[in-house]
């Protein structure tokens, strides 16, 4: 494996470990909106697979409350998994976002 | 955008001035319509511009003729804001949402042991009312202290987002190094790695961005109490222009690192 391959590869499980570390791969969403969502969720590149160094380790992001376990991940699909998790976490942003929109465009009365 | 948005909350006004107007005079409704909500935002919503609040039709007033049918209206409006409330305790108590634990519980103590009992409490007293004056001073507790659907959701919902932003900001703060070091490395490889950088540049930027138009959107909207309303509602928008802004920061830094992916590979 060349220096550089290497480089990407340690990105991508970068990447990866910190999402699974994060929990995430869990995404749903928390109300269904009623609306179409404000835009159109990111979509996910479809990518080939990088090899990824073993020991390449990062923290999870600091004050967030993460929910769920880590999931095992293989080396072979790290990169098209992170971003997928990336977009799925953006998709459901989308789709809390309009929910939240749709209540100030659409109060129901005066309460 | 703002005459519109005008006409359809002075609609909706309208359709809880139903309920309550079945009644008689409802103070808290009028207060409601004296200071609408200016619509003021500038973010581009999703909702029909041309959609309206139907206002349902009802006797404006309550008279012994037409008490039974001014007292359905009221049970149903309870019976509705129950059901709201249903939904947003479900929502804040969602696990697989990114609230923060001390927002989650500050949500679920509001909407459970404040606003749910409260409007329960309501509905024995009005199906026991038997004068109109009762039946009216029910229908505005129900809007006036509860305020169930222009703060209580707009609240739950924006918490959420605003939460759920913070996670994912945090997520990319902690691959910038990462990145760094992946262009660094590629770049001692004798790879352009130009492209990269300023995509890196951006991404750093954008969420950077959204970190600060995040900062404090929370608490400013747990901070909102039914007392508040309408006076509050600007607050409510204010809070989705920031949350709108940085999602699209975030949705920009994505794009940045897919495109840092596809240049060092």
């Amino acid at each position: 494996m060349t220096t550089r391959k290497l480089a990407v590869a340690a990105l991508s499980l970068g990447v990866a470990a910190t999402l699974a570390a994060c929990g995430a791969a869990g995404s749903s969403h928390v109300v269904q909106g009623t609306v179409p969502p404000a835009s159109t969720p990111t979509t996910a590149p479809v990518t080939s697979s990088t090899t990824a160094p073993q020991g390449t380790a990062t923290t999870a992001p600091s004050g967030s409350q993460p929910s769920g376990s880590p999931s095992p991940t293989s080396a072979d699909t790290l990169s098209t998994t992170t971003l997928n998790q990336v977009a799925a976490e953006l998709g459901t942003l989308d789709t809390n976002l309009s929910t939240a929109d749709d209540d100030l465009n659409n109060p129901q009365g005066d309460s | 955008m703002t005459r519109t948005f005008m006409t359809r909350l002075a609609v909706g006004v309208l359709a809880a001035g139903a309920v309550a107007g079945t009644v008689a005079a409802v103070p808290g409704v009028a207060v409601a319509a004296s200071s609408a909500p200016a619509a003021g935002s500038t973010v581009t919503t999703t909702a029909s511009a041309t959609t309206a609040t139907t206002a349902p039709a009802s006797n404006p007033l309550c008279t012994p003729a037409g008490f039974a049918a001014a007292q359905q209206v009221v049970e149903a409006a309870l019976a509705g804001r129950v059901s709201a409330l249903d939904a947003l305790s479900t929502a804040a108590d969602n696990p697989a949402n990114h609230l923060t634990a001390a927002d989650r519980q500050t949500l679920q103590t509001s909407i459970t042991t404040v606003e749910l009992p409260g409007i329960q409490a309501l509905q024995p007293q009005a199906q026991q009312a038997t004068t109109c004056r009762a039946l009216r001073l029910v229908a505005r507790a129900m809007v006036v202290n509860f305020r169930v659907y222009i703060v209580m959701t707009p609240q739950t919902h924006l918490t959420v987002v605003a939460d759920d932003e913070t996670y994912v900001e945090g997520v990319f703060v902690n691959l910038e190094p990462t990145i760094s070091q992946a262009i660094a490395s590629a770049q001692a490889q004798g790879k352009d790695v130009t492209a990269a950088q300023n995509a890196f540049t951006d991404l750093k930027s954008q969420v950077a961005g959204a970190q600060s138009l995040t900062a404090g959107q929370a608490a400013t909207v747990l901070a909102q109490t039914p007392s508040g309303a309408p006076g509050n509602w600007q607050a409510f928008l204010g809070a989705r222009t920031n949350l709108v802004n940085a999602r699209n920061d975030l949705h920009a830094a994505y794009r940045d690192a897919q495109q840092i992916r596809t240049d060092l590979q």
